[in-house]
């Protein structure tokens, strides 16, 4: 069976209860693939300045990749974007499972929801068909109690469920949108979107097939791919460690983030290593849909907490950051956020900050509910992720994330939230890591890694690096030169595999470049694209994230670091002594980008180029000609 | 003679037995004089590990990453006494992510 991109774009009005599947603009597809791509340009054109990221106009949109379903592997991905009301900034949240495939499934690219439901809801999609169900019994419960109440009431587990838990419900901005139980879309505050909308979970159940333009030779393809993945060392490290594996890593390079990165180093990593989770925890490998490398894991910690999906920003984020070390404690945190539906990097960077905020005196135990908030205080961890997801005394004051919290502690607080635009910086110090660094800065959702993931200033060599990015230094990840182009390169290539729906690990080398991808796209769309189209749509769907950002104000001011990255070098370890120089790092990367270097707006040249003049003249600094200069 | 200190990760914990270590060695040195002496200690298994090659930006590239007090080898070929007493050597695997 083939599938059909006739009527791929399915529009939900809640506070209505219609509906329409309407045909999916083939323009749109040329111009900006799927997923990321097609729902940032969605979103900016849907929204306008100044809406309000809780109102019911601001609409959730649910996007599958252009490959996502497909035959090619580890095409699980979608994207949910909306104005985040955590930055009020463009925000999305992307995620693997096999909620992406069953959309496609359901011969469904793009969902669009807008409205407000007078009740808790749910939406059920069938193959052209939508219900709109009551949510009120689901109300309050748990990711799992949640899931299984759903199967129950339609009588099947062949559907997939995307949905909220507590968190989202209560409108917390660091709550995620949660599928097959451990799934995370966990960024941005989509959640909180989603629960503002009085929109439980969105349901789908889809009996279309996938499309192969030619089975023999994508059969070729597939085995080709198979072969290249089962020489690489990597692919074996990551299919059986995953990402737990980076906590030796991170501590191998000094840029862990203890105690909410007062430190970086720590000389007895082992509590919490890749080794120990295998030998004591995990139970057996676990992949998304259609992936080969299984990097995740069902894991158990006694009789007291089964779960599956454990990440290193997961793992650093509930415990290092908070000084915890105690790795039982970590993995049933991790779960309680899963259940709970929260973004454990932001539940852990609130709690580090709180705890931080204790050190220094600037909260009492009184005023924290009487919790001991010593660093490392596994069970006041559990007992805050709880409190938070339901904004519970203490909790309430963390729901929406440290910079919020810190406005209300005080302005020697405000110094301790490490963020930017007010989403949690990751867990990579960037002062042992400069294009990690920048990368936070100018990512167009906040503080985040994967816009640019730029590994390669660790991991690639000096040739490669001045072959790409002109200069040695490139790859040495003290220098500040060459990390501008570095990141402008990276994070083109990187919104490729979220416009395409493939997921970051297949990206990072075996199809990295637009020559590789594009030779992917004939065989499994009907679709097919140049190289230097594929480059080209990369910027595009980067400018149309940048010009959605500077319509509600954004500008080179707001692409920064936290203080402490700047000015306070540090103390230990591999990359002691180090603080980040962002401004000239800021300069290159606007010059690679084509943006003025005094306000980081994308130049009308650059736009024009791009063919985003429409776009263009949405913005009040274009059409009053206080734009950047044309160079 | 120096004392020097290694961190492992991955595979070399397996091969090594230990996450880390301590031992003497003539300083300065280069990383093959380290690899060889390692080699030497732990077998030819060592030595294999650390000359996987994995596919980087699209080319063969080390699939171990070492650093040396902090900043990595750039390039494996060359042979200078980067080792000295007291430095630490760390040998991490290539990865990235979070």
């Amino acid at each position: 069976m083939t599938r059909t991109l006739e009527k791929g774009l399915l529009r939900i009005d809640l506070s209505s209860r219609n509906f329409e599947f309407e045909p999916m603009p083939q323009e749109l597809i040329r111009k900006y693939l799927g997923g990321r791509g097609i729902n940032s340009k969605l979103l900016f054109d849907i929204t306008f300045e100044g809406i309000d990221p809780l109102a019911p106009e601001n609409p959730l949109i649910v996007g599958a990749g252009l490959l996502t379903g497909s035959a090619i592997p580890s095409t699980s991905r979608f994207t949910i974007s909306a104005k985040s009301p955590l930055t009020g900034c463009l925000g999305d949240a992307n995620s693997g499972g096999f909620f992406g495939p069953e959309m496609k499934f359901a011969r469904i690219n793009h969902i669009i929801i807008q409205g407000k439901a007078e009740n808790p809801v749910y939406v059920f999609v069938r193959d052209g068909d939508l219900e709109i169900k009551n949510a009120r019994a689901l109300w309050g419960k748990t990711i799992p109690e949640a899931d299984a109440a759903i199967r129950k009431e339609l009588g099947t587990d062949e559907v997939q469920i995307l949905l909220i838990g507590p968190a989202g419900e209560n409108l917390s901005n660091i709550g995620s949108v949660m599928n097959n139980l451990s799934r995370a879309a966990a960024r941005s505050g989509m959640a909180a979107v989603m629960g503002s909308k009085y929109l439980k979970a969105i349901v789908v159940k889809g009996n279309g097939g996938t499309f192969v333009r030619d089975k023999d030779k994508t059969f070729s393809l597939l085995r080709e791919i198979r072969e290249s993945l089962f020489a690489d060392p990597w692919f074996h490290m990551h299919s059986t460690v995953g990402t737990t594996g980076l906590t030796e890593n991170y501590n191998g390079l000094g840029v862990m983030p203890i105690r909410n990165f007062q430190e970086g180093y720590i000389k007895d990593i082992d509590t919490i290593s890749a080794e120990k989770f295998l030998k004591h925890f995990a139970v057996k490998r676990k992949s998304c849909f259609n992936c080969m490398i299984h990097c995740s894991h069902y894991y158990s910690v006694g009789s007291e907490c089964n779960e599956e999906g454990l990440e290193y920003e997961s793992i650093a984020a509930l415990g290092p950051r908070c000084g915890n070390f105690d790795f039982k404690n970590i993995l049933r945190a991790n779960a309680i956020c899963n259940r709970l539906g929260l973004d454990t990097i932001g539940a852990g960077d609130a709690i580090g900050f709180l705890m931080e905020c204790y050190q220094r005196g600037l909260i009492t135990k009184k005023q924290a509910d009487g919790l001991d908030l010593s660093w490392g205080n596994g069970e006041t961890i559990i007992r805050l992720l709880y409190k938070l997801a339901l904004r519970e005394g203490i909790g309430d004051l963390l729901a929406d994330g440290a910079l919020k919290a810190s406005k209300q502690i005080g302005p020697e607080a405000e110094s301790l939230a490490m963020h930017v635009k007010g989403q949690a910086v990751i867990a990579g110090d960037p002062r042992g890591l400069k294009a990690w660094g920048l990368g936070y800065a100018v990512s167009s959702r906040g503080a985040d890694h994967l816009r640019a993931l730029p590994v390669a200033e660790y991991s690639s060599t000096p040739e490669i690096a001045k072959k790409l990015w002109g200069t040695e230094a490139a790859a040495d990840r003290f220098a500040t030169a060459g990390k501008g182009k570095l990141v402008r390169w990276c994070e083109d290539v990187r919104v490729l595999s979220d416009a395409l729906g493939i997921c970051r690990f297949m990206t990072r080398t075996t199809f990295l470049f637009p020559e590789q991808l594009a030779k992917l796209i004939p065989f499994v769309s009907k679709f097919e694209f140049s190289s230097q189209e594929l480059a080209k749509i990369g910027e595009r769907i980067n400018n149309i994230e940048r010009l959605f950002n500077v319509r509600e104000g954004f500008s080179r001011k707001d692409d920064t670091l936290p203080e402490r990255f700047l000015s306070e070098p540090l103390p230990d370890g591999p990359s002691k002594g180090s603080v980040v120089n962002l401004d000239p790092m800021l300069d290159e990367y606007y010059e690679a980008r084509g943006w003025s270097l005094e306000n980081g707006y994308p130049t009308e040249k650059k736009l024009r180029d791009l063919g985003l003049e429409k776009e263009m003249q949405c913005l009040k600094i274009y059409k009053t000609n206080k734009n950047p200069s044309n160079g | 003679m120096g004392n020097i200190k290694i961190f492992y990760a991955y595979r070399l914990r397996e091969i090594t037995g230990k996450s880390s270590e301590e031992l003497e060695l003539n300083t300065p040195s280069s990383i093959h004089d380290l690899i060889d002496h390692l080699a030497q200690i732990y077998g030819p298994e060592f030595s294999e590990e650390t000359c996987l090659e994995s596919l980087e930006f699209g080319q063969r590239s080390s699939f171990y990453l070492i650093f040396v007090d902090g900043k990595k080898i750039p390039d494996l070929r060359k042979f200078e006494p980067l080792i000295k007493n007291q430095s630490e050597v760390t040998f991490l695997p290539l990865t990235g992510g979070g």
